[in-house]
């Protein structure tokens, strides 16, 4: 099988759409979370920020960063520097970064692994 | 010298299935790239440690296709920075096909037309990260105490390029092994579009710069180990000539 179609091959995605653009992904968890903002100060992509403070809430959060009108369009790219840096182990990486057509991945899939003791 | 007994590492030269890291595999794991570095000073004789496992690299033919700038002075570093984005700014102001509805249109279809051509350059990752840098956002040398940039002698043996990346690894790993925290930076091509910038660092024939380090030490802990995509590993084993078997690596 060949590892990429011929309209892959010819097709540059689209960056700013969704359909196209798969970003990365991360997830805070709330209860870890102490809200000192390291993970803020350390993203390479600048794809985090402390949300605005919502009534009710004690402490600030952070968030990924929308940037452009579709809002699945994110910064991040899943390089998992800040689930490294999070001292209180408050950040999962969801989803990584890929794209359709030409810069398809082929020979990863979506699955995380942490280093493994073979 | 005595080598201090270190029982939570098992110990180099040694192999059985589950075992601990040793300290070369766990500086290879923990390694994290680091954009947060203190005002500390990083001393001349630590950095020169750390050149010298570039020097002792090894590359195609022992060609050493390689060059080594040392940068210290924070005043060029912030000239660096400044000039990189304004060149970001400039690139972006041409080939950004989001910001605005008549951009979209009249600079989609060549954008891509172009990223077909240089897709390694406009890969949407370091598109993304131009933006950024252009927005303001994001900073592109994070304000390192340190820069050694790693010239190629373009006239090496087989694929020089590769030969630096391997040199540049050497110290990254031996840096952090260290204490000291690095990052390498592409973006630095960008700078050298800048004749002014590539007379300055000696970059003329027969001397090319793709990448840089940055290093420092580290404001707060930020190396540990991270989660990776499972890799399709395809073996080829004895026995079986015609197939050959995939295998998911890391689960
Ligand atoms: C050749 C090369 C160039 C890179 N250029 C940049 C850069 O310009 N800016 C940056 O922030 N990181 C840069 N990086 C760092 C990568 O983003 C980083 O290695 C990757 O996200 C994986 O994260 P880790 O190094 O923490 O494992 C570069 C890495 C390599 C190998
Ligand atoms: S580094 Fe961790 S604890 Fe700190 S703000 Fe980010 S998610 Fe919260
Ligand atoms: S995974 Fe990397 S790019 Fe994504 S939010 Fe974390 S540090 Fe930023």
């Amino acid at each position: 099988m060949a590892n990429l179609s011929i309209l892959d091959k010819a097709k540059i995605p689209n960056y700013f759409r969704s359909k196209h653009v798969r970003t990365g992904l991360v997830i805070f968890d709330p209860a870890l979370c102490t809200g000192c903002g390291i993970c803020v100060s350390i993203c390479p992509a600048g794809a985090i920020t402390m949300n605005s403070d919502t009534p009710g809430e004690r402490k600030k959060i952070p968030e990924l960063v929308q940037l452009f009108h579709d809002k699945d369009i994110l910064a991040c790219m899943a390089c998992g520097d800040c689930t490294a840096a999070c001292p209180g182990d408050a950040i999962l990486i969801k989803r990584g970064y890929n794209t359709k057509y030409y810069f398809k991945k082929i020979s990863q899939v979506p699955d995380f692994a942490f280093p493994r003791k073979y | 010298m005595k080598k201090k007994p270190d029982t939570t590492l098992s110990p180099l030269y040694t192999y059985h299935e589950g075992m601990n890291w040793n300290p070369v595999e766990k500086v290879i794991f923990e390694r994290r790239s680091i954009r947060v570095f203190k005002k500390k000073e990083v001393p001349d004789s630590l950095i020169k440690r750390i050149l010298e496992a570039g020097r002792f690299a090894p590359s195609a033919g022992n060609c050493q296709p390689w060059k080594f700038v040392v940068i210290k002075d924070p005043q060029v570093i912030e000239q660096m920075e400044r000039d990189t984005i304004r060149i970001t700014r400039l690139l972006m102001w041409f080939i950004d096909y989001e910001r605005g509805p008549v951009r979209r249109i009249l600079l989609g279809t060549p954008v891509r037309l172009l990223t077909r051509l240089v897709p390694n350059m406009l890969h949407p990752i370091p598109f993304n990260l131009l933006q950024r840098i252009a927005s303001g956002s994001v900073p592109v040398y994070h304000n390192a105490p340190v820069i050694i940039l790693l010239l190629v002698d373009k006239r090496g043996v087989g694929t020089p390029s590769l030969d630096a990346g391997i040199c540049g690894q050497n110290m990254v790993l031996a840096a952090h092994s260290l204490g000291l925290g690095t990052c390498w930076i592409g973006m630095i091509t960008l700078l050298m579009k800048m004749k002014k910038w590539r007379k300055r660092f000696g970059v003329t024939y027969p001397f090319t710069l793709d990448d840089c380090l940055i290093l420092g030490w580290p404001r707060g802990d930020y190396d540990g180990e991270i989660g990776r995509e499972v890799q399709l590993v395809e073996w080829i084993r004895e026995g079986s000539p015609q197939s050959k078997t995939t295998e998911r690596q890391g689960e």
